[in-house]
């Protein structure tokens, strides 16, 4: 080779070599500080939107104000499966992950979950003992329920699940979530099961019912929009989303006719890098001030007797997993859940999208 | 210094096994202005764009000033280049434009400075020197890229087809002014063109490319007179061409019928030949006047008359048409159609040019040679 | 004789577009092929295990149906709306032709969450459809959460792109083609069906397929608009990779529909002989492209062409005879009326982001400015702090690598190289973006570039290089050859003629190329919602959080900034434009006195 292409060969690569470089430079100057971290962060998978509002509210920002940790959070607490994959490569998972009864039975069947110390937690002031176990301890009480809408039937709307199923009774559009915890019961109870002999649950009968009313029906997770702007006039949703939609203007009421009630823990995942600060976030929920922050802007049942002690009948008639309210609703049955989940969410998806 | 400013050797390019140019030899001396000349496609640009060095030969040699350009790209030629197009650059004013190859060669500032105000006083564009280069009219453009191929001395001027672009009379006066500059500077050029006019105005030698070679190379005149093939000859000026078929030696019989006699050549009898003779030199005579030179009879069948000479076209029996050019003064000829006239010629001035696809004891010979 | 020539041989650019096809290969096809992989080998069900299931599941049989019966509706629908605007845009000038131009063009250039979100305002039970039919008497429909929805989604989508294809091929057809006609005795619509329309023709055959690809390839409009009625494979794959972490599921469906997407274009190009370059990069295609299957065409056809009277034909006919078509301006307010309603949904934002309360009610019941404090919040301002900087450093490498690969491959040496890379490095565009987007969420996760800005910037870089390129390579073909040969002969070596002449010629490309790519970069929300996680999280995918998990007008003040921002932008673009139009006149004066 001669001494000009010799000079003039590593021209074109320099520049080749330049711009990679560039390239180069400007990914490692963003950084890739993946994961949460050790230390000084706290890594809470949660539900997003007014819930998580609340949640940080009454307990994550004044726990991070006085443990001084950055809580960095995710939407992703009820994606069993995304978890699952996550725990399951080894990678780092959340500190602590929001559960509710059916999710929390497939996490501990799938064992996704690390052990509370119960020698750091006090765990005294519980109401219902009965429902800590080695992963958990109750932190609330929730409910989905049926809604109508107050414009569509000013004189009053379905009462029962199977009013929900009678279109010509009640014309109109119907929504449900779009997964089947809660939607299957419901759909047996329109069909004349009683609430007390839902489990084990007749998934065929259900889905032969759901098959009824599909024509009338969206699923859909985020309703919000739907019911508010009268979309869809009766249905199943969360009482959380329902209060606040009634607070923002919207025509719905609801009841607690065959209502499925969850209990609501907070857990630490099996990959978490910070279980100490779970843990004391843990105690934290079970505070009864922080139980009286979720009550007062969740409207979610409180699982403590120093807050449950505090309230009035009145207050217990329209709160979830109250004696006076579940006479009308009933307990999902995480157990049975966790062990149909896996078959009756593949029948589910495919049945949604056909 | 090399006799020879430019040789080709034995060059060749092929595109896809398509051989576009082939050029055994060709040599530009010192100081020459020497133009390519064919019509489009016939490879001119091509050679010319070998010797830039914007395209390397498919085989053979290029040697600038005795150094052979094998191993030298297009930027270390030092070779001057004007485009048809101009390609001055656009994002760049007239000076900057100058300028950008003595940065190039990194001369200092001041030298800068100095060399491209010379060089626009040569081209008369000293008060454009700040001006957006694309604002400025053709043959402002035209001046500009020759500023800026002559500013750092090259040892050869290439220009490509330089006055193409410009209308007829601009390009005259350029034409004077390309001469003035070669004059001035001494630099060899090779200038490629399709425009005869301006090959043999400007030129100390042609070479007439077609198909990729060169048919012929030689002073204008040489070329003019002297043709070597009807393409030349037709492609060097006017003609009256005249298919015949050779009788004998010195005699033809034309297509048309009548017979005339031609210079001897190597023509063997029976052999189809194209005859030629330009229209300057074609007599034309009153009816009754006598000239004794070769020629026939006609009848004046159109008169074009183009200011400074006129042209006749004269029907003639077992021949055709011919078409003569008389300048004019006052004593030339002069005739109206339906004149019947004499047409008469110098027996040199028939140029015989036997059908390549005829045969001939010369062809025969080559071809055997060839397949041997 | 020996050739000895070799090393004198210019070389081409073609070195400069390797950063890119590395890039691409690495970043982009490596990726995909881990998609193929996964879809065949994992541990539930190996082999074609998931494709079986799939094809034999009714669930996304119907979502297939759904994908090609709503995007086939929606690219009928969007070149029957975007002829006439793009027709009355190519065919007028000065302050009309600009406001279609911003009717059509702000949509395309805000976030398709946005255009969802505003759609979601528009067709909701309490939207104002329904008010205006309620208003007539009419009785509300049901217009949100099904097909209906998604089509309106789809066609809001595509239109700009379908304007923005036709626009410069209706410019290119001779208007005295029109003249010609109606001298020879055709009325208005018969003259333009039977001479005017023929000539379009490639230009809609490119914007129908368009629509019809990237209707197929949607996911956040069927996800948002669709409720379960209206599922389609976009939505399937995010469901399937995203939320289920089925990822046998997610690969294999994304192999079909990129098959799928695949099979039209072939079947495309082999029907209408147009290049694949020209639906992906209808910004390459040169006037000969769009001419040779017209002339291609007529010469196929031969006589029967002529003798055939074709229904439409009759009809223009038909409509001359009413003398419809005579009436002046009729084109232009059929297009006034379909830009407003392009651009509508978009100015709804503005009520909403003063709305009182969360719930989506229009008009709102009471007016606030929570959301509008809301939005300068961590909340909001850091995923819009991530956005600008993924965008800026991606669209800077993007064109960095796509400008000098289109320098490399407008310039390659070789007919080969050029004619490998220039598809090559279009792959990007030709698969759907949902597909992509599975490829990196499946292969950064194995990397740890889930969540990361570095994972963002690289899948950004990957889907708006081929923008950067198509934009450099246009300029790089305008660019006479001959600069680079009069900078060599000058003395200029390849680096200096690189840096002195070709970059500087680029400058206008450059400039787009940034622009675009950041736009893109800035409005990206699949991939998005694919790799954001709880460190980084870009502003599409807050968005899209927002209306997937809960109602929030928060989303509409970020479509008022957004908004606010393009028409900056745009009005920006033409002072500059006027400007320099007012530079160049002042210099073609001072020519004519100096001439």
């Amino acid at each position: 080779m001669s001494m000009t292409t010799a000079l003039r060969r590593p021209r074109t690569s320099l520049i080749a070599a330049a711009t990679a470089l560039a390239c180069g430079l400007t990914l490692a100057g963003c950084g890739s500080d993946g994961g949460a971290g050790g230390g000084d962060t706290l890594w809470y998978s949660g539900f997003g939107g007014t819930y998580e509002l609340s949640v940080k509210k009454a307990l994550f920002d004044p726990y991070a104000a006085e443990a001084g940790v950055e809580v960095k959070i995710d939407k992703n607490g009820s994606n069993v499966t995304q978890l699952n994959e996550i725990i399951k490569s080894g990678r780092q998972s959340p500190d602590v992950v929001d559960t509710e009864t059916a999710t929390l039975a497939q996490f501990m069947s799938k064992q996704m979950l690390q052990p509370l110390d119960k020698s750091k937690l006090n765990v005294t002031d519980v109401a219902d003992q009965s429902l800590i176990n080695e992963f958990s301890v109750p932190w609330y009480q929730f409910s989905r329920n049926l809604y109508w809408n107050t414009k569509s039937f000013p004189n009053g709307g379905p009462t029962t699940w199977a009013e929900v199923w009678d279109v010509s009774k009640f014309p109109g559009k119907r929504s449900f979530p779009d997964r089947p915890i809660g939607t299957l019961e419901v759909a047996l109870l329109a069909s004349g099961v009683p609430k007390d002999k839902l489990y084990p649950l007749d998934v065929d009968r259900a889905f032969q019912w759901l098959d009824k009313i599909k024509a009338d029906s969206i699923f859909i997770n985020q309703a919000d929009t739907a019911i508010g702007q009268g979309n869809v006039v009766t249905g199943l949703y969360t009482l959380g989303r329902l209060l606040d939609l009634q607070k923002g203007g919207a025509a719905i009421d609801y009841n607690w006719a065959g209502a499925p009630v969850s209990v609501q823990s907070l857990t630490i995942s099996k990959n978490a890098a910070n279980p100490a600060k779970a843990l004391e976030v843990i105690q934290r929920s079970l505070s009864a001030e922080s139980q009286q922050a979720i009550l007062d802007s969740l409207r979610y049942t409180p699982t403590v007797t120093s807050v449950l002690d505090k309230l009035t009948p009145e207050q217990r008639a329209d709160l979830p997993g109250t004696e006076e309210t579940n006479k009308d609703s009933f307990y999902v049955d995480g157990t049975w859940w966790a062990q149909h989940y896996d078959e009756v969410v593949k029948r589910w998806q495919s049945w949604l999208n056909a | 210094m090399s006799e020879f400013s430019l040789s080709m050797r034995e060059v060749s390019k092929e595109y896809g096994g398509l051989r576009v140019l082939d050029v055994p030899e060709l040599d530009v001396r010192q100081g020459e202005f020497f133009s390519l000349l064919g019509p489009s496609g016939s490879g001119k640009t091509t050679g010319l764009r070998l010797v830039a060095g914007f395209e390397a030969p498919t085989a053979g040699r290029v040697i600038i000033n005795g150094r052979d350009m094998a191993r030298v790209s297009a930027d270390k030629r030092n070779i001057g280049v004007v485009f048809q197009n101009y390609a001055l650059f656009p994002h760049m004013t007239v000076a900057e434009n100058v300028a950008f190859p003595l940065q190039m060669r990194s001369l200092s500032g001041q030298d800068i400075e100095r060399r491209v105000a010379e060089a626009l006083e040569q081209v008369d564009l000293g008060p454009f020197r700040d001006r957006n280069a694309a604002t400025l009219s053709g043959g402002q453009q035209q001046r500009v890229a020759i500023a800026r191929a002559i500013v750092y001395e090259p040892d050869l001027l290439l220009m490509d087809e330089p006055l193409g672009a410009l209308d007829r009379r601009l390009r005259a006066r350029l034409q004077g002014e390309l001469r003035g500059l070669h004059h001035r500077l001494g630099v060899s050029i090779v200038y490629v063109t399709h425009d005869q006019d301006e090959a043999m105005a400007l030129s100390d030698r042609v070479a007439i490319m077609n198909g990729g070679r060169i048919v012929q190379q030689g002073a204008p005149k040489e070329l003019y007179d002297t043709p070597a093939s009807l393409f030349v000859s037709n492609f060097l000026g006017d003609n009256n061409a005249l298919p015949a078929a050779i009788t004998g030696p010195g005699s033809a019989r034309l297509e048309a019928g009548a017979t005339m006699p031609v210079p001897r050549t190597g023509a063997s009898a029976g052999a189809a030949a194209d005859l030629t003779i330009r229209p300057e030199r074609l007599r034309l005579t009153a009816d009754g006047v006598r000239d004794d030179g070769p020629g026939f009879d006609g009848v004046i069948a159109d008169v074009v008359a183009l200011g400074a000479m006129t042209q006749y076209s004269v029907r003639i029996d077992g021949v055709g048409t011919l078409w003569a050019s008389v300048q004019n003064s006052a004593h030339a000829f002069s005739g109206v159609p339906g004149d019947r006239v004499g047409v008469r010629w110098e027996l040199d001035d028939v140029h015989v040019f036997p059908r390549p696809d005829s045969p001939s004891p010369a062809d025969e010979t080559a071809k055997a040679t060839a397949d041997a | 004789m020996a050739r000895r020539t070799d090393s004198a041989r210019p070389k081409g650019w073609g070195a400069l577009a390797l950063p890119a096809v590395l890039f691409i290969t690495v970043v982009y096809v490596l990726p995909l092929g881990m998609l193929l992989l996964r879809s065949v080998v994992n541990e539930e069900e190996p082999g074609l295990g998931a494709y079986t299931r799939l094809l034999a599941d009714p669930g996304f049989l119907t979502v297939l149906r759904n994908t090609a019966l709503l995007s086939l509706l929606s690219a009928v629908l969007c070149v029957l709306i975007g002829f006439p605007i793009a027709l009355t845009i190519a065919r007028s000038r000065g302050v009309f032709r600009a406001f279609l131009f911003i009717c059509v063009v702000t949509p395309y250039l805000t976030s398709v969450l946005i255009r969802v979100f505003a759609i979601q305002v528009l067709l909701g039970a309490e939207g104002i459809v329904n008010n205006l039919l309620t208003a007539v008497g009419l009785d509300r429909a049901d217009l949100l959460f099904n097909s209906f929805a998604v089509i309106v989604g789809l066609v809001h989508s595509e239109i700009p792109i379908v304007v923005l294809v036709l626009v410069p091929i209706i410019e290119k057809v001779d208007p005295s083609r029109m003249l010609a006609a109606r001298s020879l005795g055709a009325g208005p619509a018969e003259a333009f069906v039977r001479v005017f329309l023929p000539a379009t023709r490639p230009g809609l055959q490119v914007a129908f397929v368009l629509a019809l690809v990237y209707s197929a390839g949607s996911f956040a409009v069927p996800e948002l608009l669709g409720g379960n009625a209206a599922g389609m494979a976009g939505s399937f794959v995010y469901g399937a990779i995203s939320q289920e972490g089925d990822t046998a599921s997610g690969a294999a469906a994304s192999v079909l529909l990129s098959v799928a997407v695949m099979a039209v274009l072939v079947l495309f190009t082999l029907l209408t002989r147009q290049k694949i370059q020209n639906v992906v990069a209808p910004q390459l295609m040169s006037t000969a492209a769009v001419e040779t299957p017209e002339r291609e065409r007529a010469r196929r056809r031969g006589s029967r062409r002529h003798t055939r009277r074709s229904v439409s034909g009759l009809a223009a006919r038909l409509l001359d005879r009413s003398r419809i078509s005579y009436l002046p301006g009729i084109v232009p307010a059929i297009a006034t009326v379909l830009a407003l309603l392009v651009l509508l949904p978009q100015l709804l934002a503005i009520p909403i982001s003063f709305a009182g309360t969360r719930a989506l009610v229009f008009p709102p019941n009471s007016y606030s400015t929570q959301w509008w404090a809301n939005m300068f919040t961590g909340s909001w301002l850091r995923p819009l702090g991530v956005s600008v900087l993924v965008g800026v450093v991606s669209s800077v490498c993007a064109t960095a690598l796509g400008v000098l690969a289109a320098i490399g491959v407008g310039r390659a040496g070789s007919r080969a190289v050029r004619a490998l890379s220039l598809p090559y490095l279009l792959l990007p565009l030709l698969f759907p973006v949902v597909v992509a987007a599975g490829a990196f969420f499946i292969s950064f996760l194995r990397v740890g570039l889930i969540d990361t800005q570095a994972g963002f910037v690289l899948a950004h870089i990957a889907i708006t290089l081929p923008q950067a390129f198509i934009i450099g390579y246009a300029g790089v073909q305008a660019i006479n050859p001959d600069y680079e040969h009069a900078a060599a002969s000058l003395g200029a070596s390849r680096l200096r003629t690189l840096r002195r002449i070709l970059l500087p010629l680029l400058g206008g490309q450059v400039l787009a190329a940034l622009f675009l790519t950041f736009v893109t970069s800035f409005d990206e929300s699949t991939i998005a919602i694919f790799l954001s996680g709880i460190n980084v999280q870009t502003l599409p995918s807050r968005i899209f959080e927002a209306l997937a998990l809960q109602t929030d007008p928060t989303v509409g003040v970020t479509a008022v900034l957004f908004m606010a921002f393009v028409s900056v932008g745009a009005i920006a673009w033409q002072v500059l434009k006027r400007l320099r139009r007012r530079t160049a006149q002042r210099t073609e004066t001072e020519r004519g006195q100096a001439a």
